[in-house]
């Protein structure tokens, strides 16, 4: 038992020892923890050091490029010139020499170079590039463009740049982004008025403030003086303006309307006349079209460079200015059939010697062959309607004859001259379709007489053959048949008060051939239809408007009609239907026309088919038509067909407007016929009634008749005869 | 018989004169005026003035425009209808007095009135301002005449004037044909009781007596309705 009991105890003591033991290295471990515990601890608070530093840098560094940037906007890029490819690692003693060469040689511009900074590392050795800075951008890029590529020496070679480019490109996004697809903008049918069913043409007529556009529809509209209302400007009354200031022009295919503002010049197309198109030219008074509607020349008559002006009508950009002076007739400039080219007969007033002809090219406007065609004292010059040639005289100049010149263009071939000795006056007249010219001529025969002749140039002819005819009266009016080959002259002598002589010529065949002369007639203006074949024999002014209708085929006189005091004449473009108008000046309110200021409307053969009176009539125009786009073969085939083809149709519609027509007017009268037939029976029968009361107040009866029939016989005696009566 | 003052500061009236009975010749000119029409405050001048409607009503035509019916015994305006827009030149009756034809300067027509009702029946629309107009007592025509001003006569040429007289058809409206020769403004119309001829007076002094002939009955009577 003490055995066991000391054993025990020892056991007890070794436990003891190894608890304490275990005590002993458990503290040893807890005190290790601990002291982990604080590392952690540290090492957690110095990470949180190190990120709150870490993010003060941050935003240091985002201070610093916001600077940059700041600093970067203050400098104006587009001035500075960034130069690469120059020597690499050229040590800080020779950055001053290779600086100064650079400064010297290349980009040193007097008076507009600022600096020139070399960019170095950190070791202040160049890195390879320079900035160079300028006064203004012109010069920055002017020197961009001319010293990238150029060689420094053998090994280096310039490549500059804008630092404008240069920023550009930084800013590129990243994605792709899609540009967005272009509206387009819807212009106008400019051709919709021809696709009228009735085939009816336009014609504006300007009175008062009013502009206003019609439908020629004299059948079907005759109660309404013949026309439908297209568009009067009612968009423009409602802005309270009115639709141009003074006059109106088409152009000559009839696309646009252009009217007159005191800033410019606006045009008007489509179907519902929108704006298309608006050139400012301050206080303009005339304009002109270029015959394919592709330019468009403005006019304001000042003494300034940009007196004339001439336009792009698509783009509505400026092409080019000129000067003119106020004795210019107008149109100045003169256009070729194919828009190509525009010419002009400068006249130096003071040295005659030094007029000369400009022909420019379009769409350039500059001096075809940078060179004006000299030619000495030349007055007109004239482009042919159909080919690229001018025709231009020149009046006599000392013993020089005068002269007239057919000029080719652009070769500036003379194609043709003539001289004439003693030449008063000359005048031009181009046969509409080109295929003639006619050159009238006033001689001085002698002291005291006068003498008038033709020089006509057949233009279709090889070589332009000419042919001379002279005539003895004084030539009152000149014109050629438009797509014929005859043309009418008006002469007369002074003494016969107004009646002339209308003699018509043809060039059919070779020779000129006299075809019709018609006497004494009250003329002293022709007027051709657009299609030939008819001539209005008009007598204007003094002559009081009398109008002769003559049929050129048949050479017969269909109508002799009258228009008091007509002023002026318009054909149609299909030469269907005519206007004659008493019109007055826009600026004077002429009395003298007040009474009969209006227009009349007559068919080819001169039929009246309306009248209207308007005052303060100031214009009247039919829209031009552009050319048929059918062949010649095209039109004969349609001419043939007429009959076959397309003339029952044409019937039964004027058939169908007669008929409407007078149904209406018959209805019409008969309305008016009954209500007053009605209207009268009525009263009437009123008087009747009164028929009494009003005895009682006259005092008599009424059938008593005022006058009394005394039938008184009277004899006279005629004659006595005495007979003697032998018994 | 009626007579009418105007202008020279006065308000325009119509005056109302008895005059002697026939079988007493003895007419007496400063006679007091029975009755006196007037529209007071009116400056606008009295141009005509009619007898009407059995000698009970006085019918006058005023320079604004405007036709005004009077009652005799009351002198009272009884009815007022405005005709044209502008200046009312003159007015006549027809021969059985159911129908009144006013002449209108200012608006370049005439119109045609009931008596009764004053109601406009038919317009004749010229192109120069009209100072006279006629009923026809034959057929259904209208005679009228006019012209510009006298003062603008020098400016214009004697045809462009338009001193002639018209006849209309007076139903349908419509200009017939006329009958020219004078040189000046025509200032006065007057048909001749059986139709036959008619007188007017122009401004520049002439009158002139016309005898229409056979065609023109002829024609007149196949137009007539």
């Amino acid at each position: 038992r003490r055995l066991a009991r000391a054993a025990l105890r020892v056991g007890e003591d070794r436990t003891m020892d190894k608890e304490e033991e275990f005590k002993a290295e458990i503290n040893a471990l807890e005190e290790k923890l601990a002291e982990l515990e604080g590392k952690r601890k540290e090492k957690e608070e110095s990470h949180k050091a190190l990120q709150d530093s870490l993010e003060d840098a941050a935003s240091r560094y985002n201070k610093l490029l916001k600077k940059k940037d700041s600093l970067a906007v203050n400098v104006d890029l587009s001035k500075i010139v960034i130069i690469d490819g120059l020597p690499v690692k050229v040590p800080e003693s020779k950055h001053t020499k290779l600086s100064g060469v650079l400064q010297k040689k290349f980009f040193g511009v007097k008076g507009k170079f600022k600096t020139l900074d070399l960019a170095v590392n950190s070791k202040k050795q160049t890195v390879g590039f320079a900035f160079a800075q300028y006064v203004d951008s012109k010069t920055a890029s002017d020197v961009a463009r001319n010293t990238n590529g150029k060689k420094l020496d053998k090994k280096h070679k310039f490549q500059t740049n804008l630092m404008s480019e240069v920023a550009k490109y930084e800013k590129v996004p990243n994605e792709f982004k899609e540009p967005e697809p272009l509206v387009i903008k819807e212009r106008p049918n400019f051709l919709s008025w021809l696709m009228d069913n009735k085939v009816r043409d336009q014609f504006v007529i300007r009175f008062g403030n009013d502009t206003q556009v019609y439908w020629n529809d004299p059948y079907e509209h005759a109660d309404n003086q013949g026309r439908v209302l297209c568009y009067g400007g009612e968009r423009e009354k409602k802005a309270g303006k009115d639709w141009t200031q003074s006059l109106v022009r088409w152009s000559p295919k009839g696309s646009y309307l252009a009217t007159f503002h005191l800033q410019g010049i606006v045009l008007w197309g489509g179907k519902d006349f929108r704006r298309v198109g608006r050139f400012v030219h301050q206080q303009v008074s005339d304009v002109d079209f270029s015959p394919n509607e592709n330019y468009l020349v403005t006019c304001n008559y000042s003494n300034t460079e940009t007196a004339i002006l001439v336009w792009d009508i698509d783009t509505g950009k400026r092409m080019r200015n000129f000067s003119c002076s106020r004795n210019d007739l107008w149109p100045i400039f003169q256009w070729s059939s194919d828009d190509k080219y525009v010419c002009r007969a400068v006249k130096d007033k003071k040295n005659p010697e030094k007029n000369r002809i400009s022909v420019f090219e379009v769409p350039s406007m500059g001096l075809l062959d940078k060179k004006s065609i000299a030619l000495k004292s030349v007055q007109t010059a004239q482009f042919s309607p159909s080919n690229p040639l001018i025709a231009a005289w020149v009046p006599e100049h000392g013993s020089i004859p005068a002269s007239m010149h057919i000029i080719e263009i652009p070769s500036k071939k003379v194609v043709r001259e003539r001289h004439f000795y003693r030449v008063n006056d000359l005048k031009l007249h181009w046969h509409p379709q080109g295929d003639f010219l006619c050159a009238q001529l006033c001689r001085q025969k002698s002291k005291k007489t006068v003498v008038y002749s033709f020089e006509i140039f057949r233009m279709r002819s090889k070589n332009i053959p000419v042919e001379v005819m002279e005539m003895k009266d004084r030539v009152v009016d000149f014109a050629w048949e438009p797509n014929g080959k005859c043309f009418a002259v008006a002469h007369g002598d002074q003494k016969s008060a107004g009646r002339n002589h209308v003699t018509l010529y043809t060039l059919e065949g070779s020779k000129l051939k006299l075809l019709k002369r018609f006497e004494q007639r009250l003329c002293n203006k022709l007027f051709w239809s657009p299609r030939g074949r008819t001539l209005i024999l008009a007598g204007l002014g003094q002559l009081n408007g009398a109008l002769e209708f003559v049929d050129v085929n048949t050479m017969t006189c269909l109508t002799t009609a009258e228009h008091f005091m007509c002023t002026c004449i318009e054909w149609d473009p299909s030469g269907r239907f005519v206007f004659t108008a008493v019109t007055q000046r826009i600026q004077g309110d002429e009395l003298r026309y007040a009474m009969e200021n209006g227009y009349k409307l007559w068919t080819s053969q001169g039929k009246l088919l309306a009248t209207v009176s308007q005052s303060n009539f100031y214009q009247i125009l039919w829209r031009p038509r552009p050319p048929t786009t059918l062949t010649e073969e095209e039109q004969k085939k349609a001419e043939k067909e007429l009959r076959t083809k397309w003339w029952r149709k044409f019937e039964k519609e004027d058939e169908r407007i007669r008929l409407g027509q007078l149904s209406g007017q018959e209805k019409a009268r008969l309305d008016m016929k009954e209500g007053w037939k009605k209207y009268r029976e009525r009263r009437r029968k009123d008087w009747k009634a009164e028929a009494k009361a009003r005895e009682e107040v006259i005092g008599e009866p009424e059938d008593i008749d005022d006058f009394t029939e005394v039938e008184t016989i009277v004899e006279t005696v005629l004659f006595t005869k005495e007979e003697v009566v032998e018994e | 018989l009626a007579a009418q003052d105007s202008q020279y500061g006065s308000q325009p009236t119509v005056f109302i004169y008895r005059l002697a009975d026939e079988k007493d010749r003895k007419f007496d000119p400063i006679t007091k005026p029975l009755g006196e029409l007037f529209v007071k405050g009116d400056r606008n001048n009295i141009m005509t003035a009619l007898w009407s409607d059995l000698n009970k009503c006085i019918i006058t035509a005023h320079e604004d425009g405007l036709v005004r019916k009077w009652d005799v015994e009351a002198q009272k305006e009884v009815e007022q209808v405005r005709v044209c827009d502008r200046k009312l030149q003159s007015m006549q009756l027809s021969k059985d007095n159911t129908m009144i034809v006013a002449a209108s300067k200012g608006d370049h027509c005439a119109k045609l009135l009931d008596t009764k009702s004053l109601e406009v029946m038919k317009t004749y629309k010229s192109n120069r301002p009209i100072n006279a107009a006629a009923i026809s007592p034959l057929f259904n025509q209208v005679l009228i005449g006019g012209g510009i001003e006298a003062r603008d006569v020098a400016l214009v040429s004697g045809r462009a004037g338009h001193f002639e007289v018209d006849f209309w058809h007076m139903c349908y409206q419509e200009y017939m044909g006329s009958v020219k020769g004078h040189f000046g403004p025509v200032n006065s119309i007057d048909i001749h009781p059986n139709g036959k001829s008619f007188v007017s007076g122009a401004e520049e002094g002439y009158i002139r007596l016309h005898h229409l002939d056979q065609v023109y009955l002829k024609s007149s009577k196949k137009m007539n309705l």
